[in-house]
């Protein structure tokens, strides 16, 4: 902000209407300052939330691909070892309760495998969403503050011309007087 | 290219107006006007050369993150078809065939003890209607006609139990129906497991590309700011040559005013 120095009037106008200018572009580029370091961090946001989910998933999946491949296996060696092939029964003894070990497994596979990894793999996606939304909103509110500071700009422009127009009026009429007088 | 997209008037401004030699020559000169002058586009063209610099550098930080980003979609596009393939393999091993399989044990079982199996027999047909849904639909053959084979296959297994002799090959059929059951059951979680390492791959190389967007929106804005510079240099520099300008008409004007006024005394 200037101090006024001018002893005209018109000028004086002018340089009140430029100070008020220039407080308003401060504040808009504060605001375009604040807004950009919103969408950073919600856009840090959303790429970690991201990984995250991917690294969930990631668990998950071991850990129901796990439960459901260590039950087949279970199943399939209780079958294997534990059945006599010239008579048609299920495993017995040791063998039956491997195979019911591995039933269970399998059946659990999936639930477990939604609890420790799909839920919070969804849980992470949704962060991401949201981050990416509060950065959408932080870029327009931007956009805005670029778009104010660039009219701002324009009509400070417009307020010097003016007041040079004026000034150059005024030196002429002085100059005229001084040649008539 | 923003830099292509940059007004001509703006980017050679300080060199079209003033150069090297001639603002030593303005500079020296005794006009404080003109000097002023001078030392404006000095300070502008030390402003500009910097903010020309930016705007260059920024420009091919866009392009190797536009690069990066391009890269990082086209990982996960190969990830997502992949994982795609993995995971279809799962349902196939972990679904289809692991009922076929089971569906295979239960009618040997019932052939092989000669029908003596009743629950068995409710095992097949539930067993031959779960297919039905599954497999048959997918592979677009009418229920009905998968239930009516999926009972035939019971019935015909309950006929055959009566053939004492080849028990022993139907228990072995059975022994084997259970153990590729357990086998594709495993089989099918190996490949979940597959799936959605690649299903993870795709997420990460999406959040790969996100980094390299929110990098490149920085990059923007640093040349959006380089570019504000460079106008409000090219604006300045317009202003102070309108100032200066109106001086040297206000000085020329007032010479031919005291001209003129001199001349009507005489």
């Amino acid at each position: 902000m200037n101090d006024i120095v001018s002893s005209d009037p018109t000028v004086q106008l002018a340089e009140l209407m430029l100070n008020a200018d220039e407080l308003r572009a401060k504040c808009d580029q504060d605001d375009l300052r604040a807004a950009q370091q919103e969408r950073r961090q919600a856009l840090e946001q959303e790429v970690r939330a991201l990984h995250e989910a991917a690294d969930h998933m990631r668990t998950g999946a071991w850990i129901e691909g796990g439960m459901t491949a260590l039950g087949g296996v279970a199943t399939a060696m209780s079958y294997g070892f534990g059945t006599d092939a010239t008579k048609v029964t299920g495993p017995t003894g040791d063998w039956g309760v491997v195979l019911k070990s591995g039933e269970a497994l399998e059946k659990m596979s999936t639930q477990v495998g939604i609890l420790v990894g799909g839920a919070p793999s969804q849980d992470d996606q949704a962060d991401a969403k949201q981050a990416e939304a509060e950065a959408s909103d932080a870029q327009t509110r931007a956009e805005s503050a670029r778009q104010h500071l660039e009219r701002l700009h324009t009509e400070q422009d417009r307020t010097i011309a003016s007041a040079e127009n004026i000034i150059e009026s005024e030196a002429q009429g002085t100059w005229a007087l001084i040649a008539n007088v | 290219m923003a830099v292509e997209a940059l007004p001509s008037g703006t980017n050679q401004a300080p060199d079209a107006v003033v150069g090297d030699q001639t603002l030593v020559d303005a500079l020296a000169s005794t006009d404080p006007a003109i000097a002023l002058l001078a030392l404006q586009t000095a300070s502008n063209q030390m402003r500009t050369a910097e903010a020309r610099q930016d705007v260059e550098a920024q420009t091919r930080l866009i392009d190797e993150l536009r690069q990066q980003m391009k890269d990082a979609m086209k990982r996960a596009e190969q990830a997502q078809e992949t994982s795609g393939f993995w995971g279809d393999l799962s349902s196939v091993l972990g679904g289809d065939v692991a009922s076929i399989c089971g569906v295979v044990a239960t009618a040997a079982a019932i052939v092989a003890t000669g029908g003596a199996a009743a629950p068995m027999v409710i095992a097949l047909v539930a067993a031959g209607m779960s297919i039905t849904a599954d497999v048959g639909g997918r592979l677009g053959l009418d229920p009905k006609v998968c239930l009516a084979l999926s009972g035939a296959g019971a019935l015909v297994g309950m006929l055959g139990g009566n053939v004492k002799g080849a028990a022993g090959f139907w228990s072995a059929l059975a022994k084997v129906g259970n153990v590729s059951q357990g086998v594709a059951g495993a089989g099918g979680g190996g490949a979940k497991i597959v799936a959605d390492q690649y299903q993870g791959d795709a997420l990460d190389a999406r959040a790969d590309a996100k980094h390299a967007e929110g990098q490149q929106a920085d990059a923007w804005m640093r040349m959006q700011m380089a570019l504000d510079i460079l106008q409000d240099a090219a604006r300045d520099l317009e202003r102070s040559q309108r100032t200066v300008s109106s001086i040297e008409s206000d000085k020329s004007a007032g010479h031919s005013a005291i001209i003129a006024h001199m001349g009507g005394a005489s």
